[in-house]
């Protein structure tokens, strides 16, 4: 029992950073109708900046956190400004495919600007080993969950309750019509990629008090596509209820499977997942007409 | 200069091509390319394969993404099938080339059935991260069947042989690629002219529509992937013979997305892109290489240490380049200085 | 077999002129070919490496070179892909020209080469990764310069048993599924079988996962007293820092050389107390390292001094053993005399950071001896608990 609970909460740890990561690609999705092919690269981006800030600048972790922020949203209005923006109206395979060409450069350019050895983050928030219900796990860990909460409970609000929630849905569910009303869809386009950014720079963030910096650190954004399938690529809570569900699926299936079962127990889920519902546990269908 | 261009009837308008230069071209293109092992060293010859070998591989992602307009992120997973396939016949059962490549390629077109089912139900990204999950799959299995591919140690293929006859030479097995690959070309080439292509074109423009005009859509997106990945299938065997190792590492998720670059760079939906595509990405690091050469020793000692990453650097920005301000490719580029010339001095 | 050597060494000698200009030799040049991670998750053992062949050139060449020509070395960067380390392997063999290979990049890597450089007969020196496959059955042209992984594994579990008491205790490993995992896990069964251990739990893993919670979970759960952790770097620190979460202070965890290097102590932080590796090479802060160190100082700049490590010494070691090999035929400069002088049995010297090392026509694999270290971040470093 105790090792459930072990295997359950330390994949909840995992699944939290998968879900951040996962909500990344949502909320592009959901505004733009493209998957970010390079959102783990900037997830590495922004943890690396994060690196170069606390250097540069050495501020405590908690002080560290609402620069790399603003940060993550300068990186993801450059983005959007430089490239997607250029690139509107082009069908959206030429906009993924400029988002794998951006995946590309980051890779390179992070190991040219910061090496490619594996790095600490100098500035660490305290790292106790805390137990829950029998489970022991780091504080940073728990930090993760609880960012996690927040950042949904955040876009819950965020989507039902301010101006600009409401007009990113209005933009995804009909983009001529929410032009129409008066809404700037461009400026939505670009907050989706700074608040997508955020969140990537928030995972990025946490990755590098757990485990650590380094130029691999976007594999993250690969292994958060079964989280974004799963809970539909639409949806940024199901994202994040997807992410929490992989990463205690992975560890089940580790601690009690075992044969590196780890490694493909997303992708197999979500294989199973699209024969029977392709757009996943809270997306919307798509009822498509000609 | 031709003025314009009557049809009178169907087979006429379906033919691949009525032009006599066209034709000399491409048969003076194809004798260049069988000299090429008399004119230069087996180092610039192993590009050469590699471009031809990639060719086979890109002309069927070409036809499953650029043509049917199902994207597939998979293909590394393909190669993978393909290579062992041919690898496991070749090593364990003493095969000749050619009938291991085969079951290299019906392996791999066998295994995309795997993907195509659910391609029935999914589109667009979903596809391609359904295609994603494949390839992780597909490794996976790899290194946990040991007893049939030898797990991660991985395999050491034996020099190709065609008819008893051992193609020792680097240029004899660029010979015989080369001779696959115009065969690929042709194949997929006639493929586009009869119903089978008109049907792949229909369902990419919009796959209902297709459908009410009589298409059988599970049929053709099906045959799409398998024709799809028995070419690639055939590419990953063909590159097991040339590398001589193979093993998951060879197979990485970076190559699918690779050879979608290649496509977009060099026009999706069109063979001739996806050739030019294949020469000008397998050649881009190289030319990089040779410029920095020539800028002299100081950049060379950054180049020796940092070559990947600027070379990783540069091709990224290569893919976003085109597809900014070139969308239709290279092919777009060729499409375009063929028009200037034939019309010029008028510009249209 | 050795008689077929010296009809082989004969027939050249008859051959002689033809022979006379080996690939790679001019009058006044010698090249060497090393195909190396310079980038990529291995850099940090493919940069190293360099420099120790850089220090080990630089120091032959101020001594006269080798008959008077010049030792020079063709550096090549793969990444960590083998599809490139073949590739580069052919730049090196045709455009290049190259008399032998010092730089074999990782085993796969190394393996996606081996018919190239077997075929055309290139002597190689294989001083970066000592894997078993390489060494054993015997390959004509390969020497190999260290121990393998499994037995570096073996030693400590040896050290597990006999000095820890740990004979009826229960072992795990936790290895990359990959050729370097095998040859981890290929020591850990040697010793699993030869002392009768208990194993309780082998846990393959895939290259580049960052979190071992589950794996770790599982060791606990087994009530493991000795863990073999087979990862590189940051698979080492995960494994370790998930031990120290779950509290498992009387756990003992062995590792490979790969955990000799200071950074894998600087990222593990406090959890990088009390593991245990096993290397044939000195530590750098030591007495035995100083003489390398004083010739590191000498021929590299600062930065480079600062990215020098254990991998430094091995490729040092490597380089020196091969220079040494072609000063023996200065006058008759083929593949097939110097490989006939790395046979020869000489004890080849190769600084005090290393073993002597000597090789036989039926052994190319020197064998360097072993000892296990453990990590003490806060004092020493790595204090040596056995000795080589």
């Amino acid at each position: 029992m105790n090792y459930l609970i072990a295997l359950i909460a330390a994949g909840l740890a995992t699944g939290a950073i998968y879900g951040l990561v996962a909500i990344g690609f949502a909320i592009i999705y959901k505004a733009t109708g493209i998957i970010n092919f390079a959102q783990g690269e900037m997830v590495m981006l922004n943890a690396y900046l994060g690196l170069s800030i606390a250097t540069f600048s050495g501020v405590g972790f908690w002080a560290l956190v609402p620069l790399v922020i603003l940060a993550s949203i300068l990186v993801g209005l450059a983005v959007e400004f430089l490239l997607v923006r250029p690139m509107l109206g082009e069908p959206a395979i030429s906009i993924v495919m400029m988002t794998v060409g951006l995946a590309v450069c980051l890779r390179s350019l992070v190991i040219l600007i910061w090496g490619a050895e594996p790095q600490v983050l100098p500035v660490h928030p305290a790292e106790d080993v805390v137990q829950i219900l029998g489970a022991r796990l780091y504080s940073t860990q728990i930090l993760a969950i609880v960012c996690l909460a927040l950042v949904v409970v955040g876009f819950f609000v965020f989507y039902r309750h301010t101006r600009a929630g409401l007009a990113m849905r209005a933009s995804s569910s009909n983009e001529t019509v929410a032009l129409l009303m008066g809404i700037d869809v461009r400026r939505i386009y670009a907050l989706a990629w700074g608040l997508a950014s955020v969140t990537g720079g928030l995972a990025g963030l946490l990755v590098a008090t757990i485990y650590e910096l380094g130029p691999d650190m976007f594999a993250f954004g690969l292994r958060s596509f079964p989280a974004v399938i799963l809970g539909g690529l639409d949806s940024a809570i199901g994202a994040a209820v997807g992410g929490a569900i992989i990463g205690v699926l992975e560890n089940l299936g580790e601690g009690y499977i075992g044969r590196g079962l780890k490694e493909i127990v997303g992708f197999v889920v979500i294989l199973m997942v699209l024969m029977v519902r392709p757009y996943g546990m809270f997306g919307t269908r798509d009822v498509e007409r000609v | 200069m031709r003025a314009g261009i009557f049809k009178e009837t169907y087979p006429e308008l379906v033919r691949l091509t009525d032009s006599m230069p066209v034709k000399v071209w491409s048969i003076l293109l194809v004798l260049g390319a069988s000299l090429l092992p008399a004119l230069v060293g087996s180092y610039a010859l192993s590009f050469g394969t590699t471009i031809v070998i990639t060719s086979i591989g890109v002309v069927g992602l070409n036809l499953l993404t650029g043509t049917c307009g199902l994207i597939s992120l998979g293909h590394a997973g393909f190669m993978a099938v393909g290579a062992y396939g041919a690898g496991i016949m070749a090593l364990d059962y003493g095969w000749s080339a050619i009938p291991a490549i085969l079951v290299g390629g019906f392996a791999a077109s066998l295994s995309s059935l795997l993907v195509g089912v659910p391609s029935l139900r999914l589109k667009g990204l979903y596809l391609a991260i359904t295609t994603l999950a494949f390839t992780v799959i597909v490794t996976h299995l790899i290194l946990n069947m040991p007893q049939l591919t030898r797990g991660s140690a991985g395999l050491f293929m034996p020099v190709a042989d065609l008819m008893g006859i051992e193609m020792k030479s680097t240029g004899a097995f660029y010979l015989f690629a080369l001779a696959l690959a115009v065969l690929a070309v042709l194949g997929v080439l006639n493929l586009m002219r009869s119903r089978v292509g008109r049907a792949f074109l229909a369902i990419r423009e919009q796959d209902i529509a297709a459908e009410m005009m009589g298409i059988h859509l599970a049929r053709f997106k099906l045959l799409a992937f398998a024709i799809s990945a028995f070419y690639t299938g055939i590419a990953g065997a063909l590159f097991a013979y040339q590398v001589r190792y193979i093993n998951v590492d060879s197979f990485g998720l970076l190559l699918s997305i690779e050879a979608l670059g290649i496509i977009i760079v060099g026009g999706l939906g069109s063979v001739a892109g996806a050739v030019i595509g294949t020469v000008f990405m397998t050649l881009l690091p190289e030319g990089i290489r040779i410029l920095f050469d020539l800028l002299g020793a100081g950049l060379q000692e950054i180049f020796s240490t940092r070559a990947l990453e600027l070379r990783g650097l540069i091709y990224g920005a290569v893919i976003i380049l085109v597809l900014r301000f070139q969308p239709e490719g290279l092919i777009g580029i060729w499409r375009e200085v063929r028009r200037i010339w034939t019309n010029w001095p008028f510009r249209y | 077999m050795k008689r077929m050597i010296a009809v082989a060494a004969a027939v050249q000698a008859l051959m002689g002129p033809a022979y006379a200009e080996a690939p790679g030799v001019s009058d006044h040049e010698i090249r060497i070919g090393e195909i190396l991670p310079l980038t990529g998750p291995a850099s940090f053992a493919g940069k190293a490496h360099y420099l120790g062949t850089k220090i080990a050139l630089a120091q032959a060449n101020d001594e006269g070179g080798v008959g008077g020509r010049t030792v020079v070395a063709l550096t090549e960067d793969d990444g960590y892909v083998p599809a490139r380390t073949f590739q580069s392997a052919q730049k090196l063999l045709s455009v290049d020209g190259i008399f032998a290979m010092t730089g074999t990049s990782g085993t796969s890597h190394m393996l996606a080469m081996l018919p190239l450089l077997e075929e055309q007969d290139v002597l190689t020196v294989v001083s970066i990764n000592p894997a078993e496959s390489l060494y054993n059955p015997v390959r004509e042209n390969i020497f190999v310069v260290g121990t393998s992984y499994g037995n570096a594994i073996h030693r400590i579990m040896r050290l597990a048993v006999e000095e820890r008491g740990l004979k009826d205790g229960k072992f795990a490993i936790i290895y990359q599924e990959d050729d370097y995992g095998a040859n981890v896990k290929a020591g850990y069964d040697r010793a699993v079988e030869e002392f009768g251990l208990n194993s309780v739990a082998e846990i393959p893993y895939k290259r580049g996962q960052k979190d071992f919670a589950a794996e770790m979970l599982r060791v606990a759960n087994e009530g493991v007293d000795f863990l073999i952790s087979g990862g590189i770097i940051s698979e080492n620190v995960a494994v370790f820092k998930e031990a120290r979460k779950l509290g498992l202070d009387d756990l003992g965890i062995g590792t490979v050389w790969t955990a000799h290097l200071p950074i894998v102590q600087k990222l593990a932080g406090e959890a990088a107390n009390g593991y245990l590796t096993a290397d044939y090479a000195a530590t750098l802060s030591e007495e035995a390292a100083q003489p390398f160190m004083e010739l590191a100082r000498k021929y590299l700049d600062e930065s480079e001094v600062a990215e020098i490590n254990r991998y430094s010494m091995t490729s040092y070691a490597g380089a020196t053993v091969l220079v040494q090999a072609m000063r023996e035929c200065s006058d008759d400069l083929t593949r097939a005399c110097v490989k006939t002088a790395l046979e020869s049995g000489k004890a080849f010297e190769v600084g005090s950071a290393l073993g002597a090392v000597t090789f036989a026509p039926d052994r190319h694999f020197s064998d360097s001896p072993v000892r296990v270290l453990r990590s003490d971040p806060e004092g020493a470093g790595f204090v040596p608990l056995t000795n080589f």
